[in-house]
């Protein structure tokens, strides 16, 4: 009997998100780790904002990204543990078998993160505002921000079933997570690109992409609305999402004829 | 029983375990080298970073040294040997999960000489992380200022770190078995190194951060590194003591997870 795609994805997708929020090791990393920098960068940078032309009195609005930034990245480790668990477990071997599709086996891994992404999102936002983040948008801002959220944990959720796919090995995944903090520090986040002074790190910053999704979300903090600055930060995360997918689902093509 | 059927456990047995599960993921490293990505990249990205982005914190009135590489190396140094000595515990969850430590556990006799195996192996793995680690800070304008014992106190400071951390992670491996303990092996020391001076000196922190900076142990250990690198002695038996008082409580802790381990 051959089960229409949707069945397949909605099947999966629920796997998904089950398994994503019975897993303690997946929920409180993404929920407390970002939570856990931006409160100990903002705690260790208070006096930054004494810098001259640093852009806010209040170091919580420039940091609020940091959590949100983070956020989306700890999905790869999720997604990524998630896929090389079902494939040290046999679980793909065993789909193999089906007439299982590849794209809603890659798909479906995303559901999971996207839920808890959401809540994230709520805890970020709940905690930035209690500490004295404000938008300069407004609570519409406030929206925006999420939806860039919700579209990086989607791309960086996409690298992280490419990064499974790739490895099959769970101890591979778990070492190569961390480095997308890593990246992260990489880029404008911990200080406004205009007033870094090594002209070496300005270079790096500006070709990291990630700058630009954290700009993008910073914008709306404090700047307002700067279309163009939100949207790099799309256009960072959509083209991420794409390629990945396909990624991925070259990935287990291979994976599934080796098999 | 009889009399050969006893286990024996001599320091030859003891060394030939400890020197079979080191010598092991040894090999497993020169295998695949990505497991070395996060003691070495991790804390060389963060000195990048943190070095390239925040080096105008030194314009702040208080901060004290304008030589902002060195005061992050010491961080970053620290960094590896913990990050490094986590991976221990990652390693030993992976050998639960692929049925090789049960099998270990069976035939060792001696069985906290499996927790020394990690441990000389992570020591392993620290030293080629510190080597590539200190000429890249190098090139990055860290120089050395400290005699040639501080230096030596300085990667020592370093090593004593990475003991505790791989007895912190073996030891939560010992009893969890499964690599789903692995943010219980990372975090708590990920924690410890950002509650601590790690943008600014300890008397430009404020509020709560300095409260908790002042009696983290790791604080310690930078004071003491970062003193070491610039040639004072600052913190130096406050930091070495810290040192010894955790790997007394690591190595308890990882001993009571080989208990329970054997336990099942």
């Amino acid at each position: 009997m051959k089960t229409s795609f949707w069945r397949q994805l909605g099947l999966l997708a629920r796997r998904s998100v089950v398994r994503t929020f019975r897993d303690p090791g997946s929920v409180a990393p993404a929920m407390l780790v970002p939570l856990i920098l931006f409160v100990l960068v903002s705690a260790g940078l208070e006096k930054a904002t004494h810098v001259k032309g640093f852009p806010t009195d209040t170091i919580w609005t420039f940091t609020l990204t940091i959590a949100f930034a983070n956020g989306a990245m700890v999905t790869v480790a999720n997604t990524g543990q998630a896929v090389a668990t079902d494939i040290e477990g046999g679980f793909i071997n065993r789909l193999a078998l089906t007439p299982m599709r590849s794209f809603a086996l890659i798909v479906s891994q995303l559901a999971g993160p996207l839920v808890l992404g959401v809540i994230q999102a709520v805890v970020f936002l709940g905690v930035g505002l209690a500490a004295g983040a404000r938008f300069e948008a407004g609570p519409l801002g406030a929206v925006v921000l999420v939806l860039i959220f919700l579209s990086a944990v989607l791309a960086f959720g996409a690298f992280g079933i490419f990064v499974g796919l790739r490895t099959g090995s769970g101890q591979a995944v778990q070492s190569i997570a961390p480095l997308m903090t890593v990246f992260l520090f990489l880029s404008s986040v911990n200080w406004p690109r205009n007033l870094i002074t090594a002209d070496w790190f300005y270079w790096v910053a500006t070709i990291n992409p990630l700058s630009y999704l954290v700009e993008a979300m910073r914008s709306l903090l404090i700047t307002g609305w700067d279309k163009e600055a939100i949207g790099f930060g799309l256009a960072f995360t959509g083209g991420v999402l794409v390629i990945m997918l396909f990624a991925s689902a070259w990935q287990l093509h291979g994976r599934l004829v080796r098999t | 029983m009889n009399a050969a059927a006893v286990p024996v456990t001599s320091h030859a047995t003891v060394w030939s375990i400890a020197r079979y599960v080191a010598w092991r993921n040894l090999k497993l490293l020169m295998r695949s080298p990505a497991l070395l990505v996060p003691a070495l990249l991790l804390p060389l990205f963060f000195f990048i970073a943190f070095n390239g982005a925040l080096s105008s914190l030194t314009n702040l009135p208080g901060f004290g040294s304008k030589d902002y590489s060195a005061f992050q190396f010491v961080f970053a140094l620290m960094q590896s040997a913990g990050f490094t000595g986590a991976m221990g515990g990652f390693a030993m969850s992976e050998d639960f999960e692929s049925g090789f430590m049960d099998r270990l556990m069976t035939t060792a006799s001696a069985r906290a000489a499996i927790i020394l195996g990690y441990v000389i192996a992570m020591l392993g793995r620290f030293v080629i992380a510190a080597i590539v680690l200190t000429p890249v800070a190098y090139a990055f304008g860290m120089r050395f200022h400290g005699n040639a014992l501080q230096i030596v106190g300085l990667y020592g400071l370093a090593a004593v770190l990475n003991v505790i951390a791989t007895l912190w992670a073996t030891g939560v491996a010992m009893h969890v078995r499964s690599f789903a303990a692995a943010p219980g092996m990372f975090l708590p020391i990920f924690l410890l190194f950002f509650l601590a001076p790690v943008f600014l000196p300890l008397n430009e922190l404020t509020g709560w951060l300095h409260s908790v900076a002042v009696v983290n142990p790791f604080t310690r250990f930078l004071e003491a590194g970062r003193g070491f690198l610039s040639g004072e002695n600052t913190d130096v038996l406050w930091a070495f003591g810290a040192g010894a008082g955790l790997v007394v409580l690591t190595g308890l802790w990882a001993l009571k997870g080989v208990r329970s381990a054997s336990r099942g």
